[in-house]
């Protein structure tokens, strides 16, 4: 079996999570349980199939769009079930993240994944630096995201639905929390990526727009945190500029390519 | 003894705005750079340069190409964002004082923090855990229930005293101190990296030198194809050696290429490196970078009488475009008033009368020449690697062909504070994030018949986790509590 199969069945299972875990907050609770197991399953198989890929490529995923991805996805779920493990309180929660993942990994696979040398440009140490920090950002900034969906679910939706999920202060604290995870990932991305750029081509930052994007993105995180710690802004206005910035990333990935200042080729 | 109730406190240890005493805080540049306002408008205000930066094609970053499509495509738009210098938005005025301003007023919020960490605020917070002792028990119970405090503390990972805590208490104990001072380092990154960048920009100096296998560099101004010194002369040319072993074009898509360089310092050789594309090596405080490549023909010229003229390898020129690589040259050689004009085609083949290269090997090379003598054409036609052509008087031979490769050296002492700045940054934010200040005291609070000993816990963030790890000390006090004292608690 080949990593792409095993792709797919780690993609089929965090489907079949989903759903368990979607059930489980209409019916019965311990379908949540179950639900979380089958996250753990597809996770080995997802990490074995990240394995193969890397043992077949000879070199760590991560030179095209949909090892990037997978690589991410990947990252994602193994966040969310530290995350789970820590605050079991946390239904619904998966649903959402996992959702998100496997979107992310779906666009991954759309695009041409024939495994390929790593060119010259990317066999840095940094540059793995970057790539791992960015997903290890991403994964953060997702689960952020989802927290702060089911926050504005909760505030926006009553009803017994609502009272299923997590409370709005975890929600709000696990939102906070993974944004400076997130945050601090993200700076040692920008950082790693000048610092690889200027071993690659003797520049640190070249205002490109997809450097500039993701400073972009790392302010309108900036100001979520300065804006919780300094502002004491709370709730749904966190929540909002959660959701907002995490639009700034999927404009970064899906968005610059076609801007009239990106040279080259999209992706 | 009465165990009254167990709620949780917390409160913001940090942040919070206190007047402070230091004369530079009372200064308006200070009050002014440290206003919440102030730095949400400038960081506004920097977010939008960007967006408009990264959505603008920009002369100064951008492909020329793509600039000119851009202009082509919205006239009235191109000119009206050249006319107001957004189409050279990074180095336009209004984009170097809002990042100016943002920088200076990160430098100050640091000063400030610093301040604020040193001077510690405590939330103004209700009983959290309280014991009430009687006259009796406080007596004879005391200092047994306050070291079994300070035990279950310690258990929990509290184990610092805490110096200069602005509430009197009996015991003071702090988890965690240290991540406060993250967001302190983090910020203090950024200024050693706007000194490493202002470093950057003074001592960076650059070069671009050609060298064709087996040939030597010294590193003085001449053998420069370009420069562009220093602004300020810290760092010498070197006092090494450079020899070109080999040059290595390697398979693959995009082909890259590899330098083999060996340094040499006083005549012995001091260390090999090979220089890739995007992969640069290091010398002595150098950074060498792999930028061109070429063929280097070696021709040789001589007389009838057998006497040579000229025997030397001609660096030729490359030029790519999207279907060909052009390698060639003009040359004179003033011995035998001879002008040399030439392409090489490496992997030549000829097909309908037409020359051209199947690859960029050299498996068939053949110079493609066109000679004048005093100005008079005499020849023209190809030469293939390792034959000779006779003219009237002269004998010209292409006798070995070999590359040459064109790299750039960089001498920059900004780059070790950036990475300084760098790795001070990343700590900064490990110890934010990972660690949380978490701070207890106990206190006792006297009435008329009874004293209260009374636990109150702070948490500097993630407060929630903190009232669940709250409560379990406090279940664990309560039991704990009435296994000493069981018979005197009253609930």
């Amino acid at each position: 079996m080949n990593d792409t199969a095993l792709f797919w069945i780690a993609l089929a299972g965090y489907l079949v999570a989903i759903i368990l875990l979607l059930v489980s907050l209409k019916k019965d609770e311990a379908l949540a349980a179950k639900g979380v197991w089958v996250v753990c399953v597809a996770l080995v198989v997802h990490t074995v199939s990240l394995g193969l890929r890397w043992q077949a490529a000879g070199h760590l995923p991560g030179n095209d769009l949909y090892e990037l991805n997978s690589v991410g996805g990947w990252l994602t779920v193994a966040i969310y079930l530290w995350i789970q493990y820590q605050y079991p309180k946390f239904r619904g929660l998966g649903a959402v993240i996992l959702l998100l993942t496997i979107g992310m990994m779906l666009y991954g696979v759309s695009k041409p994944h024939a495994i390929a040398p790593l060119s010259d440009e990317y066999q840095s140490g940094w540059f793995f630096v970057h790539i791992l920090s960015a997903f290890y950002a991403y994964g953060c900034y997702v689960i952020a995201t989802s927290a702060g969906l089911l926050y504005l679910v909760r505030h926006y939706r009553g009803g017994p639905f609502s009272e299923r999920l997590p409370s709005q202060d975890l929600l709000e604290n696990l939102n906070g929390r993974l944004i400076g995870y997130g945050f601090c990932s993200h700076a040692i991305m920008l950082t790693s990526g000048a610092i690889w750029a200027n071993s690659a081509w003797g520049r640190y930052w070249g205002w490109d727009p997809v450097e500039t994007w993701s400073l972009i993105t790392w302010l309108v995180y900036a100001f979520h945190l300065h804006a919780r710690t300094f502002l004491h802004w709370k709730g749904q206005r966190l929540a909002w500029i959660s959701v907002v910035a995490l639009i700034t990333i999927v404009f970064t990935f899906w968005g610059v390519p076609h801007l009239p200042t990106q040279p080259g080729q999209p992706g | 003894m009465v165990l009254q109730k167990s709620q949780v406190a917390v409160g913001i240890l940090v942040g919070r705005a206190t007047k402070q005493t230091v004369d530079l805080e009372e200064t308006f540049l200070f009050s002014f750079l440290t206003s919440r306002r102030i730095v949400s408008i400038l960081l506004g205000a920097f977010i939008v340069l960007l967006v408009l930066g990264a959505l603008i094609p920009q002369e100064n970053s951008s492909p020329l190409f793509e600039v000119n499509v851009w202009q082509n495509n919205h006239p009235l738009l191109a000119k009206v964002t050249q006319v107001v210098g957004g189409t050279k938005l990074y180095t336009s005025y209004p984009f170097l004082v809002v990042s100016g301003l943002l920088l200076l007023s990160t430098a100050m919020c640091t000063v400030q923090r610093i301040g604020l960490l040193r001077k510690e605020e405590l939330p103004s917070i209700d009983t959290d855990f309280s014991v009430e002792l009687s006259p009796q028990a406080l007596e004879e119970g005391y200092a047994e229930v306050v070291t079994y405090v300070r035990h279950c503390l310690r258990k929990h990972g509290c184990f610092a005293k805490t110096e200069s805590f602005p509430v009197e208490a009996i015991v003071v104990v702090r988890k965690g101190g240290l991540g406060r001072w993250g967001s302190v380092l983090f910020h203090f990154s950024f200024l050693i990296l706007l000194i490493g960048a202002l470093a950057s920009v003074w001592t960076r100096s650059e070069g671009s030198f050609i060298l064709t296998e087996g040939q030597s560099f010294r590193g003085t101004p001449a053998e420069f194809v370009s420069r562009q010194p220093a602004a300020l002369p810290w760092y010498g040319v070197g006092d090494f050696e450079i020899v070109l072993q080999q040059f290595v074009p390697q398979e693959g898509q995009p082909p890259t290429y590899a330098s083999k360089l060996i340094f040499s310092q006083e005549g012995k050789e001091a260390e090999r490196l090979d220089v890739r594309t995007f992969q640069a090596g290091s010398y002595a405080g150098r950074t060498f970078y792999q930028k061109e490549h070429g063929f280097s023909p070696r021709f040789l010229v001589k007389t009838a009488a057998g006497q040579d003229l000229f025997d030397g390898f001609v660096a030729l020129a490359s030029s790519f475009s999207d279907d060909e690589v052009r390698y060639e040259n003009v040359f004179s050689i003033v011995e035998g008033s001879l002008k040399i004009e030439g392409q090489l085609f490496p992997d030549a083949v000829q097909k309908a009368g037409q020359w051209r290269s199947l690859s960029p090997k050299p498996n068939r090379p053949v110079f493609l020449a066109r000679i004048e003598q005093r100005g008079v054409p005499v020849f023209e036609g190809p030469i293939p690697l390792g034959e000779a052509l006779e003219l009237e008087g002269l004998q010209i031979s292409f006798t070995e062909l070999r590359y040459w490769s064109g790299l750039q050296m960089v001498t920059d002492l900004g780059v070790p504070i950036l990475y300084a700045g760098f790795f001070l940054g990343c700590l900064g934010l490990v110890l934010r994030t990972l660690i949380s200040s978490e701070t207890f005291w106990l206190k006792a609070v006297p009435s008329a018949e009874t004293t209260s000993l009374v636990l109150y816990g702070a948490a500097e963030r993630d407060q929630a986790l903190f009232a669940e790890k709250f409560q379990v000390l406090v279940d664990e006090l309560r039991a704990g509590l009435r296994e000493m004292k069981g018979d005197t608690i009253r609930e």
